[in-house]
């Protein structure tokens, strides 16, 4: 259902009658009051190099993930989840709900665009998108800074959605900023040997490197990925029964990076019983007796691979396939079941559970990154999803 | 049989058949070189692969060597296995992953005492799986190369594998190397393109009829399947050649001796066609040459520059004619004197004839005068008529045997002129019509001679056409043929013509089918026409009219 823009005066209404001066209030502020400032972020989710400061701090761009990290720094959700999942202030200062928790008001900060900016680019997609399988059903601009987000159901806290990167909006800040340190070797270690002040990466044998280097310091990043085997639910691929051996001896031996026993809870368990996922079924593979995966992804690959190996059938095999193409593999028959990495933590789980209704998804092992930092740089803030910012000095 | 025919079939068979005895024996002895060659680049490709094996083969031992001596002095690789250390188990399961790339393998396993898989290159995630069945085939081989299909993670391959052991701390390991050969099986043989290696795993014939080939040679090498057919058996490299290769040779010599054949053939056929052609024509036209001859058509041209058998034939029956036309000649002339002796008789009796009345009235006037003076005049009135009678029988007699006495007088003579002189004193100018060739040569002829032939012809023309105001006779000069110097003269009419027995009667004398016609008519011109030494001819069609063709020497 598209989200549409009702009128302002039915949008004050709708706040009036569904209680909006009493309800829920983000950020330790309340409906119609200036909020108090936001909390700092948790020890845990901040990274301290050591005294200096120094800025700006160039990245390793090495991949999309990387680029993200400097493009993320200017582009801010209107709520950011420390790497606990706490809320803080992003684009937006405050936020507040009503009564019924279906209708939150959003205060954007000066630097922000105006709320009809925010409107109009949240309609489009794929933040549209995202608020409509958030179950957001209106958009309503109050003022000049405030909107108010209407939802189909009630949440108790900040809906998750609006941390989600969908919906970020431009912040015109002045903080410390972090700048792209374009690498031309496809080996990280050239980049650190080159000065870089930040690289997220999670190869073993750089981040070994990096912690035989004084100058450097390397600290793990949230569990950002959960790698999972989608295949049909009567497709058992002659693998062996799942257990947390199994799951612990994959991440122990398979998988060329930190990664654990993939550990509960799983966001897929507990989707909505209907209107979520795709009504589509996977199809009987046709073409190939193969389990695919994303052929840029290593940790998949090798996953897929140790399945194989595992595997009571001789003929099947693993195959390397194009990112974009791996949410039809299943539907259009040709793989028997795919290993891909899912978030950790999905804010629109709708939006992430891409597979066919009757696949299974059967989890394997979780990975997280590290984040390389020179010593003597900037703190940084450590988000839910490995985000890093460089934390605005008092 | 014809002759021609005869001749034909001779020449063709001549040619045809030493052409295909020689194309069999050419055919036959390239074959047998061809096979012979074959035979012995076979032989040769066999030996280059059974050395291209061995080279490899020793190869891959070399290289396995190598690893295990490493290995065998390799701390971390003892930590792993022997001491259990696990944080020297991610360098054991990824040392086949660089150690492979490093020996210039496709396959690399390492394996323990037990099969179970230490550390696999090709297949890093087969760490911990128990695959004996392959160190246990490989040294059953007893040192010869074997072929065997590994798992990958991307599907099974097919390499040329070897082992090699090597002890730590007791213990034995294993290792397990080879090279890909798929990339190698189909192939061709380095510097002989007509030939292919394929590798047969099953049944070796279905290979070679797969690839459209036919076997050459096979080359027996174990090999090993994946589980659960991990039972040893035999594969076998197959050289093989294109199927059309030396089938198509033959094919091409054979094309290429049919085309020469067909051509030579058809060659032959055109020459025999020809040949027999050119022979048996002027015989054939000899032949209705010598048909047409009789004692009034001695006229035939025999003549010929031909210098061969047919061109002598040819003057042989010219001579044969001449001397005919002589001999008719003389026939002619006793016929002749045969023809005056009896004219002679005839006028003898004729004019006795004519004279006995008129003596009768001599004697009879006589008597008179000798008794009755008186009486003279009168008897003489009533006798007279007797008198004239009869002197106008032996006058008319008279003119009709005139006609039968020819004197040639030969001179050179204007046909034309002659015809044209001729329509215009006859009178008959409206009916009769000309057609006189131009430039027409002069004849030697006896001119009142040729007069009275074409006044007879002209005048039995003329009466043939009974009066009818629609007929028409044409009198039409022409030269017998081109560059000759004699004259043809056509009479023709639209009149009633001759049925053939009176054509057959035609030249007889005192014939006749006219009331009042003496019957000395074409027989007197049939005479004339020969003593002035040419032809005549008469065509003619009861109904439809008469042609007589008078050709005349030059």
């Amino acid at each position: 259902m598209p989200l549409h823009h009702r009128s302002c005066a039915w949008a004050l209404a709708a706040l009036a009658a569904s209680g909006c001066s009493s309800g829920q209030a983000g950020a330790g502020g309340s409906a119609g009051e200036l909020p108090s400032p936001a909390p700092a972020f948790p020890a845990e989710c901040v990274i301290e190099t050591g005294p200096g400061g120094m800025t700006p701090v160039s990245v390793a761009a090495l991949d999309g993930d990387d680029s993200s990290l400097v493009l993320r720094q200017r582009l801010v959700p209107p709520v950011i989840l420390d790497c606990a999942g706490t809320p803080h202030p992003g684009a937006a200062r405050t936020w507040s709900a009503d009564g019924s928790g279906r209708f939150w008001t959003l205060l954007l900060a000066r630097t922000a665009p105006g709320a009809g900016a925010a409107v109009s680019a949240w309609r489009d997609p794929p933040a549209g998108e995202t608020l409509r399988l958030a179950g957001a059903l209106a958009l309503v601009p109050l003022d000049q800074h405030r909107l108010t987000v209407e939802f189909d159901r009630h949440y108790d806290g900040v809906p998750p959605v609006l941390a989600d990167p969908a919906l970020s909006l431009p912040l015109d800040s002045s903080g410390p900023a972090l700048s792209f340190a374009p690498v031309s070797s496809s080996d990280p270690r050239d980049a650190l040997d080159a000065g870089a002040g930040l690289l997220r990466t999670s190869d073993p044998e750089v981040l070994a490197y990096a912690r035989a280097d004084s100058e450097l310091a390397v600290a793990a990043l949230p569990w950002s990925r959960t790698y999972v085997l989608l295949a049909p639910a009567a497709d058992t691929l002659g693998l062996p029964a799942d257990s947390p051996g199994f799951r612990t001896a994959l991440a122990r031996d398979a998988v060329a990076a930190e990664a654990r026993a993939a550990e509960p809870p799983f966001w897929w368990e507990t989707l909505p019983a209907a209107g979520c996922r795709e009504r589509k079924v996977a199809a009987p593979a046709r073409e190939a007796d193969a389990i695919a995966f994303d052929r840029e992804d290593p940790v998949a690959a090798a996953l897929a691979a140790r399945l194989v190996a595992l595997s009571r059938e001789p003929g099947l095999s693993a195959r390397g396939l194009a990112g974009e193409t791996l949410d039809s593999v299943l539907r259009s028959g040709l793989a028997r079941g795919i290993v891909r990495a899912l978030p950790r933590r999905a804010l629109v789980p709708c939006r992430d559970a891409r597979w066919p209704e009757n696949v299974v998804v059967r989890p394997l092992v979780d990975t997280r990154a590290s984040a390389v930092v020179r010593r003597g740089i900037v703190p940084l803030a450590v988000e839910w999803d490995g985000t890093i910012r460089p934390v605005a000095s008092p | 049989m014809s002759f021609r025919t005869r001749l034909f079939l001779g020449f063709v068979l001549a040619v045809l058949v030493p052409l295909g005895l020689l194309a069999a024996g050419v055919r036959r002895e390239l074959d047998r070189r061809l096979t012979a060659d074959y035979r012995a680049r076979v032989d040769g490709a066999v030996q280059a692969i059974r050395a291209d094996l061995a080279r490899e083969s020793w190869s891959i031992q070399g290289r396995l060597g190598a690893l295990g001596a490493q290995l065998a002095s390799d701390n971390r690789f003892r930590q792993a296995v022997v001491q259990g250390d696990p944080r020297a188990r991610p360098y054991l399961l990824d040392w086949a992953r660089y150690a492979i790339r490093q020996a210039g393998l496709t396959v690399l396993q390492l394996q323990d005492s037990t099969g179970r898989v230490l550390s696999s290159g090709h297949f890093r995630q087969e760490f911990d799986l128990v695959r004996p069945e392959l160190p246990r085939f490989l040294s059953a081989t007893g040192g010869w190369p074997a072929l065997a299909r590994v798992r990958t993670p991307e599907g099974p391959i097919l390499a040329l594998v070897r082992s090699d052991s090597f002890t730590v701390a007791g213990r034995r390991f294993t290792l397990v190397g080879g090279v890909g050969a798929e990339s190698r099986f189909p192939g061709r043989l380095p510097g002989d393109s007509a030939f292919a290696v394929r590798l047969a795993i099953a049944d070796a014939d279905s290979v070679a009829a797969a690839a459209g080939t036919e076997i050459a040679a096979q080359l027996p090498i174990p090999f090993l399947g994946l589980p659960p057919d991990t039972i040893p058996g035999t594969a076998r490299l197959v050289v093989t050649q294109s199927a059309g290769t030396l089938v198509e040779l033959r094919r091409s010599i054979d094309r290429w001796f049919l085309a020469a054949l067909l051509v030579t053939a058809v060659v032959a056929l055109a020459l025999a066609a020809w040949l027999s052609s050119r022979i048996s024509r002027p015989l054939t036209r000899l032949a209705e040459q010598t048909a047409a001859i009789d004692l009034d058509r001695l006229d035939q041209d025999f003549s010929s520059d031909r210098g061969d058998e047919v061109g002598a034939l040819s003057r042989l029956l010219g001579a044969m004619t001449a001397r005919l036309r002589a001999g008719a000649a003389r026939l002619r002339e006793a016929e002749r004197r045969v023809a005056m002796g009896d004219l002679a008789r005839q006028v003898n009796h004729d004019i006795k004839n004519g004279l006995v009345p008129i003596r009768n009235v001599l004697r009879h006037l006589d008597q008179v005068a000798h008794d009755r003076p008186d009486a003279l005049a009168e008897i003489f009135a009533e006798r007279r008529s007797t008198l004239e009678s009869s002197v106008t029988y032996l006058d008319a007699l008279a003119r009709n045997y005139a006609r039968l006495s020819p004197a040639p007088a030969v001179e050179p003579c204007d046909v034309n002129a002659l015809v044209a002189g001729l329509m215009s004193a006859g009178g008959a100018a409206g009916v009769v019509r000309t057609d006189l060739a131009e430039e027409l040569p002069t004849v030697s002829v006896d001119r009142l001679m040729l007069r009275r032939v074409l006044e007879n012809l002209v005048g039995n023309a003329l009466e043939s056409l009974d009066g009818r105001e629609d007929g028409s006779v044409t009198v039409r000069t022409e030269r017998i043929a081109e560059g000759s110097r004699g004259v043809r003269i056509t009479v023709a009419d639209t009149g009633r013509g001759m049925t053939k027995a009176e054509l057959d009667h035609a030249f007889d004398d005192f014939f006749t089918t006219k009331a009042g016609g003496t019957g000395l008519g074409l027989s007197i011109v049939r005479r004339l026409v020969l003593d002035l030494g040419g032809t005549l001819r008469i065509d003619t069609e009861p109904g439809a009219g008469t042609r007589a063709v008078v050709e005349l020497p030059g």
